[in-house]
């Protein structure tokens, strides 16, 4: 076997050994890290190949988890409609934000970013005949041909298959010509238009595509928690996910993955230190940043480095 | 009928104005140069053709179609290509490809063929990695083809940017200074790849160009432009006598043309 499939079989194998010795919190907290890890694809997709930014990862992943929930509960459709209709929404929504980020960049278009979220949010809470508004919306269990989930164990599979899939669309993604005429774009957006690569197709393609990643993670999500409200979906949550994003690294699956366990692990491993916690997240990112800026995958390709090898990052 | 008609371009910076009602054509196969002294504008110009820059006003017919109004990609797939004075390549990633963008856009799957791998996406990568290979082979970069760009020597390159400017296969290249910075065996060089992308692909392109050797030896017409204004225009012999243009340079003093 080639080194790199190799190297992914592995990875599979420990992941699908986890949940084994543990008890209904672990599973819990295993679900998590992969739902979180799905958001980590979706901002490689938009920060690390677009270079664009987004403090507002939070909106879509709201929009997944209000549209699989609606969908499920008032029209009765199963679970993975649901979740599929959870990514499409979101997509959708990705494709219009998208819209600002052709005429700003950087600080604008984090701020419009972030108006969305907060819109989002709003709006979910407002619309109470739909989502429950104050009270929230409870959600069904997850359920597959027929038969309901109880416990996460079953559902933690499901999410490392739904993960892997996506792990392997963006794999596609970035080695595919649209994704590499992206990545020109965020390289030198003068030599790429002039190479005939049009930047606003792509910015757009690289917003919806990120948002329906996230928006099928938020799907999931709901359908882990049992009851939706809004206070979920805050600004805390998009700035978790951007400095996930960040501390797992932005250019690989491998990096998506570990961030996914540091942002379901470190809240268990820093709880006793209670409000100090937001504190040490933002040490924790700024270490990174200082340090490590190709995240803790970078750790991995260091050692590979060594060995002579590629590092996992490149298409 | 000419392949690239300008006619009456301005544009100004601020009140600066860079070029003014500056009017030409370069014909089918015809190697064109456009000199003058530093910021008399042939940057801009160039700028404009390639529509970095849109003129406010003129026109600039190619192939008898407007150009003004149109977008950069747009521009670039009608069958423009252009390298820069400054170089702009992708740098972090390898010659190869870097050639392979220049040509990407003709190679396009839908975008889900792209996200599951289809078929159709293997097929246009093949197809753009052996077209990628061809040019690397023709230009002899083979040696540095999975070498990193910002690992290669300036010279080289600007051989990659030519590179990568001809693999969309243009019918017109703008070429910005591409013998800026070298020694004169690699002018010479540069000068030889010229004509022969004309010879031997047809292709049309104005060269701007200080090294006077490399113009007068490539041009078969030649524009000179001072203060964003045409001065004269004639074949290399006739600019090289012009009363004009042994002003225009004289008159420079920090001008190393
Ligand atoms: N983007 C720009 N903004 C402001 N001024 C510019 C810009 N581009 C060019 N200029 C000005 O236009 C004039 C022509 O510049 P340029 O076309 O680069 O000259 P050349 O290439 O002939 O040396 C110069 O005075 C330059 O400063
Ligand atoms: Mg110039």
């Amino acid at each position: 076997m080639p080194p790199r499939k190799l190297v992914i079989f592995l990875v599979v194998a420990v992941l699908a050994a986890l949940p084994f010795g543990l008890g209904n919190y672990g599973y819990y907290i295993l679900a998590s890290v992969m739902i979180y890890a799905m958001v980590g694809l979706s901002l490689n997709i938009l920060i690390g190949m677009g270079g664009q930014i987004s403090i507002g990862h939070a909106g879509f992943w709201a929009l997944g988890a209000y549209a699989s929930a609606i969908v499920v509960t008032k029209a009765g459709l199963p679970f993975l409609v649901g979740v599929l209709a959870g990514g499409v929404v979101a997509g959708l929504f990705g494709a219009l934000v998208a819209l600002p980020a052709l005429r700003v960049q950087g600080h604008y278009l984090a701020i419009a970013t972030l108006g969305f979220a907060l819109f989002v949010q709003q709006m979910l809470f407002e619309w109470e005949s739909f989502t429950g508004g104050r009270q929230g919306l409870f959600v069904p269990r997850p359920s597959l041909f027929g038969t309901e989930m109880q416990s996460d164990f079953g559902y933690y599979y499901v999410l490392l298959a739904i993960f892997l899939l996506l792990a392997w669309i963006a794999h596609n993604f970035a080695k595919s010509h649209t994704g590499r005429s992206l990545m020109a774009l965020r390289m030198s957006a003068v030599a790429a238009e002039c190479c005939g690569i049009p930047r606003p197709k792509h910015v757009i393609i690289a917003f919806a595509t990120s948002a329906f990643f996230t928006g099928v993670s938020g799907a999931l999500f709901a359908h882990l928690l049992g009851h939706l409200s809004t206070e979920t979906f805050s600004l805390a949550a998009s700035l978790s996910f951007l400095s996930m994003a960040v501390i797992g690294g932005l250019h690989s699956r491998g990096g998506a993955l570990l961030g996914g366990f540091y942002l379901a692990l470190a809240p268990e491993v820093l709880r006793e230190f209670k409000d100090a916690q937001m504190v040490i997240y933002g040490v924790l990112l700024i270490l990174c940043v200082q340090f490590l800026p190709g995240g803790l995958i970078s750790i991995v390709d260091v050692v590979r480095s060594r060995l002579g090898r590629k590092p996992l990052g490149t298409p | 009928m000419a392949l690239l008609e300008l006619s009456g371009i301005s544009l100004s910076f601020s009140g600066l104005r860079a070029l003014s009602d500056v009017s030409f054509s370069v014909a089918e196969s015809q190697i064109v140069g456009l000199i003058g002294p530093n910021g008399a504008g042939k940057s801009t110009l160039i700028n404009c053709v390639s529509h970095l820059y849109r003129p406010e006003r003129g026109s600039i017919l190619f192939n008898g179609q407007e150009l003004v109004g149109r977008s950069t990609p747009e521009v670039a797939a009608m069958g423009i290509r252009r390298t820069f004075q400054n170089l702009e390549l992708f740098r972090e990633v390898s010659v190869r490809e870097n050639i392979t963008l220049g040509l990407v856009y003709r190679y396009r799957a839908g975008i889900l063929s792209d996200f599951l791998n289809l078929p159709s996406a293997r097929a246009m990568r093949r197809e753009a990695n052996a077209e990628t290979a061809a040019i690397i082979e023709r230009l002899g970069l083979n040696d540095v083809a999975d070498v990193r760009v910002c690992e290669l020597s300036y010279g080289l390159q600007k051989s990659v940017e030519m590179a990568r400017a001809l693999a969309g296969r243009p019918k017109l290249m703008l070429l910005d200074e591409p013998a800026a910075g070298m020694n004169p065996e690699e002018s010479r060089r540069v000068a030889d790849t010229v004509r022969r992308l004309r010879d031997e692909n047809g292709i049309s392109i104005l060269l701007v160009e200080h090294d006077m050797r490399v113009v007068m030896s490539a041009c078969d017409r030649i524009v000179v432009l001072d203060h964003g204004e045409k001065i004269a225009e004639g074949t290399p012999a006739e600019i090289r006598n012009s009363p004009a243009v042994i002003k225009a340079y004289l008159g420079e003093d920090d001008d190393h043309a």
